[in-house]
């Protein structure tokens, strides 16, 4: 993106920010009920210890990544399996489109139950969140693939396995990539409301924490840090991609 | 000469499809390093009749030999050009030759080398580390030809290359087909729409009609190459293939 574009997208947020600001210092309403951007941070800061607040991120992402690794293997590995062989394909679709549709959060209970109060509940509905939509797009992606390069690779003697590995997943991977990134903002979103089920710490537990105390600021400062770190680790993902698949794929 | 490919009564149904067959007791000898052309309107069963030979669909009826023994599947003697879209979009040029050299057993260092020498057989010297996407439609073409050749096969087959470009490139690919053709010889069966191609380019040119697909049209053009499309001889004969095409149903 070009300096110009980003510095665009800069004055949306200063201005939305700035708006805000105004609203809030004016009396416009009731700060206790919306509290000033500014005086979200300066609170929050205040209030929590830097090392705390590292450890409420940290044990976010970790939460994410967790989940997000899981999710991401299942959907790619059960998706090219499902997009190349019919058999697959036939058993599991049903399956996954019965269960798709269902929100992640409303497995929670389940979650709780199968997996009691700790960490792997949380990590379980970010896994439901990451999969779906990993599942898909790599499903598509393989159903997708030009006929003439997998004709192509025959005439080369490449078939069974090898015809799989080498080259109908590269064909596939740009579709795969999408929906890694999809499945990774969708698992992030999940986030809140996993770190919902008794937590301790993280993110989410920071905003739902806040709120309970009254001290909304707080929340508003959690909410912008939840946003701050999603977007940091979507551009991570994008770049990632960028400089793999991005390399002979215009997205 | 011997006969490079033969085929004999072939027949071709699609499994749901209900309309006359696709390819009806085709008949055909193609002798070694000859260049056919096969020329018919959409839907005549050219690509049908050219998977059959490269092994990639099976005939309904009939056989197809090549060298004298019958085809049973796709396999790195019989090399295919598509119209596009068939080189492998997340290998750079060179890979791309490279992949298909190794698959018929080539070392890998042998490969690159191998690589190295089709890229300027084909006039692409310079553009080896670049993308399919990176180049344009022509340049494509040229690499899916060198990666066909790079199997070594004893026959090249293809299916409308130059379909999807320009009039000069097209004009200027032709060149370069027949300049490599000369200093590799090949048995080429050579798919076209384009009967100024099909005349240009063929020691024999095949008018196909549909359903069933057959052969109606044979010409042998003995002129020397290169051939001026104002040749007395190519005029009357684009007049012959032209009412030809015309005249089916
Ligand atoms: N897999 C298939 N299943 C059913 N019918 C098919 C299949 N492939 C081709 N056909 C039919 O066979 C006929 C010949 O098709 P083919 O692709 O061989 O024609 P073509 O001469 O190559 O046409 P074009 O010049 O447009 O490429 C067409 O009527 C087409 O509809
Ligand atoms: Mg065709």
């Amino acid at each position: 993106m070009k300096f110009a574009e980003r510095f665009a997208g800069l004055i949306g947020v200063v201005l939305f920010l700035g708006l805000w600001e105004i609203a809030a210092r004016f009396g416009w309403r009731n700060p206790a009920i919306m509290p000033a951007p500014s005086q979200a941070v300066w609170m929050a800061l205040a209030t929590i210890p830097p090392l705390t607040l590292i450890e409420h991120v940290a044990i976010s992402l970790w939460r994410i990544l967790a989940g997000f690794a899981l999710g991401a293997s299942a959907g790619v590995a059960l998706g090219i399996a499902a997009g190349w062989y019919r058999p697959v394909a036939l058993i599991s679709r049903p399956f996954v489109e019965i269960l798709r549709p269902i929100p992640p959060l409303a497995w929670i209970p389940i979650a709780i139950v199968w997996f009691g109060l700790g960490e792997p509940s949380k990590i379980f509905v970010i896994f439901l969140g990451t999969f779906f939509p990993v599942f898909t797009s790599a499903t598509r992606g393989m159903a997708s693939i030009h006929p003439s390069i997998l004709r192509a690779a025959r005439t080369m003697d490449v078939d069974g396995v090898r015809l799989l590995a080498k080259v109908a997943v590269p064909a596939a991977m740009p579709d795969i990539a999408t929906g890694l990134r999809i499945g990774f903002g969708l698992g992030f979103g999940v986030l809140v409301a996993a770190e919902l089920i008794a937590a301790g710490r993280g993110m989410g537990h920071l905003v739902m924490e806040a709120r309970q105390l009254g001290q909304l600021g707080i929340s508003v400062f959690g909410i912008f840090l939840i946003g701050l770190v999603n977007l940091v680790a979507d551009q991570q993902l994008a770049a990632a991609i960028r400089r793999t698949v991005g390399r002979w794929h215009r997205f | 000469m011997a006969a490079a490919i033969e085929i004999g009564g072939l027949a071709k149904n699609f499994v749901n499809d209900a309309g006359p067959p696709v390819l009806g007791a085709v008949d055909l000898t193609i002798a070694e390093n000859e260049f056919v052309v096969l020329l018919g309107r959409s839907g005549c069963g050219k690509t049908t009749l050219l998977n059959i030979v490269a092994g990639l669909e099976q005939p309904s009826a009939g056989i197809v030999r090549v060298d004298g023994a019958p085809v049973t599947g796709p396999g790195a003697g019989k090399g295919m050009v598509f119209q596009q879209g068939a080189l492998f979009p997340w290998l750079t040029a060179r890979r791309n030759i490279e992949f298909a050299a190794v698959n018929r057993g080539v070392a890998s260092e042998a490969a690159g080398k191998l690589a190295d020498e089709l890229l300027a057989l084909v006039g692409l010297a310079g553009s080896e580390h670049k993308f399919p996407f990176e180049l344009s439609g022509g340049m494509q073409q040229r690499v899916a030809i060198a990666r066909a050749l790079a199997l070594d096969p004893k026959i090249l087959l293809m299916d409308e290359p130059f379909g999807a470009l320009d009039e000069i490139t097209r004009n200027e690919m032709q060149d370069e087909l027949l300049r490599v053709w000369a200093q590799r010889r090949k048995t080429v069966v050579f798919v076209t729409h384009s009967i100024w191609e099909g005349l240009i380019l063929a020691d024999r040119v095949l008018v196909m009609a549909p359903r069933p697909g057959r052969f109606v049209l044979e010409r042998r053009i003995d002129l020397p190459r290169p051939r001026r499309r104002s040749d007395p001889t190519l005029v009357a004969l684009y007049d012959e293939i032209w009412t030809c095409l015309r005249g089916e149903p």
